[in-house]
């Protein structure tokens, strides 16, 4: 895009759309009654009790899970990179089913897997 | 009979060399190439259970009844009435928000692609892409009501200007709203695979059909589209294998109000129906599966043409 103005305007619209729902959040959880707003959701949030385990068991599975992507991928890669370079393609192509198969179907399968053994 | 045990080895050694390669030489190859592979077994192994065990699970189970006999009735049940029509909403809401994605996301990507190669707006946009690609489920459904919902702050803003939004016929929590809030993951995630085509576009091309006298006209239609047109149509491919796969965040927004295969699927999984329907849920998914190898198959061949020029 050769025009300066137009590619301007449409990065601020994109922005715009990107940004608005993000904005919208923030305000939407300081909203209190009466068109007020104020930390008062904030403030129950800390009371609930169940907030730091959830808290705790989704940054333990979250930092899991890289941990155990590096230590698998990083060997992987790096050795098919030095060694089989011609592996890559069939490594590009199985890293890209998990984000294709959708992970519903993969859940019912692992049902199915964990059913049968408790049989 | 030591001179001659010495010739007899001498006369035996030259030849061993030469006879090896033929039988334990090539065993040893074939060893020392199964050896070479190793390196790929841990991620093999990893894919073949969480990944492939499951696939095949789905796979058997549709083809099979409560006590494990071998019948067709889940697939055919797959298709009629309920889920068959959900298969068709699916895959509905899956093309039109990819078509969307897809065009508004090249055109993102081109209006980032002229700016400075290493500048801000380059890093902001791309690790921006890399978030708002991954964003869904209940976030996603929270930020959308907060600003779609009937009291979201753009109603709002839009209710003070005079135009009512829900008066006029929408409604955030039906297949229209689901398109608007899935086109939100689908631009970026179209961003972050369609630029590096738009990279590979070479300058000299232009030039060259500069000097040969072709208009911007020409140039755009007989040179950018034709080389532009496979990685495109992969890309799309692959946003609609991404919505269409998508779960949390159409069952955080409308809580199945609108059919869609993944939360067929998920309803069936918890146990909301009866009992005698166990293995339904197989057979979608793996009508789900089949879906998306068809597409991935065209995505492979598109992405084989795509190389040939951009590589």
């Amino acid at each position: 895009m050769k025009n300066k103005a137009l590619r301007w305007t449409v990065l601020t619209l994109f922005g715009r759309y990107f940004l608005v729902p993000v904005g919208a959040s923030v305000e939407f959880s300081l909203r209190d009654v009466n068109n007020t707003h104020s930390f008062a959701s904030w403030g129950k949030l800390l009371d609930e009790p169940d907030l730091l385990p959830t808290l705790g068991t989704s940054l333990w599975l979250a930092a899991g899970t890289v941990v155990l992507t590096l230590l698998l991928m990083v060997p992987t890669v790096s050795w098919a990179h030095l060694r089989k370079p011609k592996l890559r393609c069939l490594i590009e192509g199985l890293s890209l089913l998990p984000l294709v198969i959708p992970p519903i179907v993969l859940v019912n399968g692992v049902l199915v897997v964990s059913a049968t053994r408790r049989r | 009979m030591t001179a001659e045990t010495v010739t007899a080895a001498a006369g035996l050694a030259p030849a061993a060399p030469a006879a090896a390669p033929v039988r334990p030489g090539s065993a040893r190859r074939v060893l020392s190439s199964v050896a070479g592979h190793l390196g790929l077994l841990p991620f093999l192994l990893y894919t073949g259970v969480f990944l492939g065990a499951p696939v095949v699970m789905v796979a058997i189970g549709a083809f099979q009844d409560n006590d494990g006999a071998f019948t067709t009735e889940n697939l055919t049940a797959a298709f009629a009435d309920q889920f068959g029509r959900s298969f068709a909403t699916s895959i509905e809401l899956s093309a039109l928000t990819a078509a969307a994605g897809a065009i508004l996301g090249a055109i993102l990507a081109n209006a980032v692609l002229g700016s400075k190669p290493d500048g801000l707006l380059r890093k902001v946009v791309s690790s921006a892409a890399g978030v708002l690609a991954n964003f869904g489920g209940v976030p996603l459904a929270f930020a959308f009501i907060a600003t779609l919902g009937s009291t979201g702050i753009v109603t709002k803003a839009l209710a003070g200007l005079g135009f009512d939004l829900y008066a006029g016929g929408f409604n955030l929590f039906t297949f229209t709203g689901l398109a608007i809030v899935y086109v939100y993951f689908q631009i970026p995630l179209m961003v972050i695979v369609f630029t590096p085509a738009l990279e590979g576009m070479r300058e000299q091309w232009r030039e060259a059909a500069a000097n040969l006298g072709a208009t911007r006209a020409q140039y755009f239609r007989l040179i950018a589209v034709p080389v532009l047109l496979p990685p495109f149509l992969a890309s799309t491919l692959l946003l609609f294998a991404d919505a269409f796969s998508a779960y949390a965040t159409a069952y955080a927004l409308t809580t199945g109000v609108v059919p869609l295969v993944p939360i067929q699927i998920g309803s069936l999984v918890s146990g909301n129906v009866l009992a005698d329907q166990q293995n339904h849920g197989k057979a979608l998914g793996l009508g789900m599966v089949v879906v998306v190898a068809l597409v991935m198959a065209i995505y492979a061949y598109l992405q084989k043409r795509a190389s040939r020029w951009l590589s």
